[in-house]
């Protein structure tokens, strides 16, 4: 078989790729990259939470951030944007036209706060969950109780990630 | 030296990268915590990757894009709206869009996007390994940017070019991230040193052609044991032969059908067509032959092969023309190969290897081996007879396919009582004329016509096992399992009887059972002699 038999060039060819491709196919342990899959089902299903091993993987992953973003944002029902108050203050109330997000101390105890989300439409789909954070940092995801016609009120500790989240006029709101 | 030894360190890490990449879509979990892809999907896609044919099916995907976002604007959904990626699970959801778009058309087989040109096709069979191929784009190039690169297409009415500018733009993006990540091809030295030794004492013969019995173990008797090229296990030639044997017939088949002849010897300046790389490196996969589709259809579920069974069997190359070609080959490499690797372990245990049984003409020991292969699939045979019984009770049409298989001459004519019209088309005859039911009212009897007869044997056959699958409590849980992988145990059992009756059956065995045992004896000798001496002398 001459060297140049355009045969065996191909065949040879496809043995140095296919021991390639068991190369490539080795599973590499701790990558830090986090599969879509996951993100996905994170951004649309309630009552999916990323394992301790995914939320690290997703901190320290600025594409696997990028992306959650993006899926977040994506299909959002209501979108609150950051606010351009001064940083150091604390919101209670964030308003657009679709909703506004009220935070309220509880009366009885004032470790609690309520956390009520009106729709200014009435017709308007419900939304399941929400996501508040900032871009490139964190997210946090709360899921929220049914709507009682436009409104929906949740009690959370004082100390809940969320109310920090909600509260900081940098970060972003998204009612899904 | 050091800068050879950073950019050995760099080009490492960047394909790292890469394999991370490859690893976190093979890795992806189903809800369920299941794999999300198919072992078959996760090397297909790792194929196009290394090949870099990704050009048409990064069009076929673009254009699922569009058919998938019909309804919204957004293909994910549809992408990842499903547990696992299976063509099931895609027939399912875009069955659920169906008439929400009017450029896309829902068939039983795939969807069909009219793009206002010819139209384009994809079947559901296809869309997994496009799935695990957006994922794949969106692990390295990021979702935003496949987000904004499809966006023009989705949610509106596309032309073929429209998609196609979105193909490229993908095409692009992943064409410049391999460019970065995915390292040159190393040439295998001992595959081309094989075809070298091939060439020079193949007369004639050209092709596959050219690897005969004689020629592999001529290699291997002599570079056994020299520096000269790493071929000390009869195993490693064996398989070497194989593979070459395989890929020069895809190649052939290939260049033949495509009429096109690549331009030089480089793959990576591209004097190779990447699609007809990756067409011959499919050739080579072991996925795609019938005992790994059984096992991977079943394996876990319903017992039609146990493990033993199947490490015998995975003896026998079912999915190329090894066994036509180099059949003495194929036994030589069962019986001494495994022969060889006793020894190995033997010396490295730190044993006598002298001391280690060979096999002996008294012995028939090709012969035993051919039996045991026959023993085997006949034992899958009773248990493909059995499922009949469970299928049949089930009410299967898969039930009505076993037993045209099992008893190809039986009159099935009488089922549609038209007498003996069977012999053509029987399953389409069975089908259309309701004689589907008629079987499924069949009573088993021993001493019945000929059908009855059939699912009595297929009854005791099903008493007789007891394996995973074929137990009474468990027969509703696995009918479907079992059900599927009827056109699988039917691929393998017909697989390895023609292997047995084909290739086998005219070979002199006794001959070379004398004969082998001479040659083997000698070389294996000089092999592990020498090593046993050489360890008795450092001792």
């Amino acid at each position: 078989m001459p060297a140049d038999d355009p045969i065996r060039n191909l065949a040879l060819a496809a043995i140095d790729a296919e021991r390639q491709i068991d190369a490539m196919m080795q599973p590499v342990a701790g990558s830090g990259l986090l599969a879509f899959s996951t993100l996905f089902r994170y951004a649309n299903d309630p009552g999916f939470e990323l394992s301790d091993d995914a939320a690290r993987c997703l901190a320290k992953n600025p594409a696997a951030m990028a992306d959650l973003e993006r899926l977040i944002a994506q299909s959002a029902l209501v979108h609150l944007p950051t606010l351009a108050a001064a940083a150091s203050e604390t919101l209670t109330r964030r308003e657009t036209a679709e909703a506004i997000i009220l935070m309220t101390p509880s009366r009885a105890d004032p470790g609690q706060v309520y956390l009520s989300i009106d729709l200014m439409d009435a017709e308007a789909k419900r939304p399941t969950h929400l996501f508040a954070g900032s871009s490139g940092v964190d997210w946090h995801k709360l899921v929220l109780p049914p709507f009682a016609g436009p409104r929906t009120q949740v009690l959370l500790e004082a100390g809940h990630p969320i109310l920090a989240a909600l509260g900081d006029p940098r970060s972003v709101v998204y009612l899904r | 030296m050091s800068t050879a030894l950073e950019n050995l360190n760099l080009e490492e890490g960047k394909s790292e990268a890469l394999r991370a990449a490859l690893s976190c879509v093979a890795e992806a979990s189903a809800f369920d915590g299941g794999p999300r892809y198919s072992e078959k999907v996760s090397r297909e896609l790792a194929r196009i990757i290394v090949c870099r044919s990704y050009a048409k099916p990064l069009l076929e995907l673009s254009h699922l894009m569009v058919c998938a976002s019909g309804r919204n604007g957004r293909f994910e959904d549809v992408f990842w709206g499903i547990s696992r990626a299976s063509s099931g699970e895609f027939r399912r959801s875009f069955v659920a869009l169906n008439g929400l778009s009017e450029n896309v058309r829902i068939s039983a087989n795939g969807i069909y996007h009219n793009d206002g040109a010819d139209g384009f096709q994809i079947s559901y069979a296809r869309m997994p390994l496009l799935a695990a191929l957006l994922e794949f784009m969106i692990t390295t190039v990021g979702y935003p940017a496949i987000d904004d690169m499809t966006r023009p297409v989705r949610g509106q009415r596309v032309s073929s070019n429209d998609v196609l500018d979105a193909a490229r733009a993908m095409q692009r993006s992943l064409y410049g991230y391999l460019k970065d990540h995915l390292p040159p091809v190393q040439r295998q030295r001992r595959v081309r040193h094989f075809l070298t030794f091939v060439g020079s004492h193949a007369g004639n013969r050209s092709g596959a052609d050219a690897i005969t019995d004689d020629i592999v173990l001529s290699y291997w008797s002599e570079f056994a044991d020299t520096v000269e090229i790493e071929a000390r296990t009869y195993r490693g030639v064996y398989e070497t032969a194989r593979r070459l044997i395989v890929t020069l017939d895809a190649a052939a088949d290939r260049l033949a059908s495509t009429g096109a002849r690549s331009i030089g010897t480089d793959f990576e300046a591209g004097e190779i067509d990447p699609e007809d790389v990756e067409a011959v490196v499919s050739a080579l996969d072991a996925g795609e032959g019938p005992l790994q589709r059984l096992l991977e259809s079943c394996a876990d579920r319903v017992k039609y092969i146990n493990v033993n069974e199947s490490e015998i069997l995975a003896e026998l190359p079912l999915n190329d023309s090894t066994a036509r070609r180099i059949p003495i080959s194929v036994l030589r490499n069962a019986i001494y190969g495994a022969v060889q690797l006793r020894l190995s372990m033997a010396l490295r245990r730190g044993d006598d290897a002298t001391q280690q049984p060979m096999p002996t003409a008294a012995d028939r020991y090709y012969r035993a081996r051919l039996a045991t292969y026959a023993e085997v699939i006949d034992g899958t045979e009773k248990l493909a007879l059995a499922s009949l019984w469970v299928l049949h009770q089930g009410q299967r049409p898969e039930a009505v396919d076993l037993a045209l298989q099992l008893a190809p001459d039986i009159n099935w004519g009488v089922l549609s009582g038209h007498g003996d019209v069977a012999h053509e088309e029987n399953v389409i005859s069975l089908a259309a004329s309701g004689a589907m039911k008629a079987f499924f009212r069949i009573i088993p009897d021993a001493r019945g016509d000929e059908l009855s007869a059939l699912l009595a044997d297929a009854r005791k056959a099903w008493r007789q096992v007891n394996r995973a699958g074929f137990r009474e409590e468990s027969k509703a849980d696995f009918m479907d399992t079992m059900a599927a992988a009827v056109p699988d145990v039917l691929r393998l059992i017909h697989a390895v009887r023609q292997l047995l009756d084909r290739d086998m059956k005219a070979i002199d065995w006794p001959e070379h059972e004398a004969a082998d045992g001479i040659v083997f004896g000698a070389i294996l000798g000089r092999l592990y002699n020498q090593s046993q001496e050489e360890r008795e002398d450092a001792g």
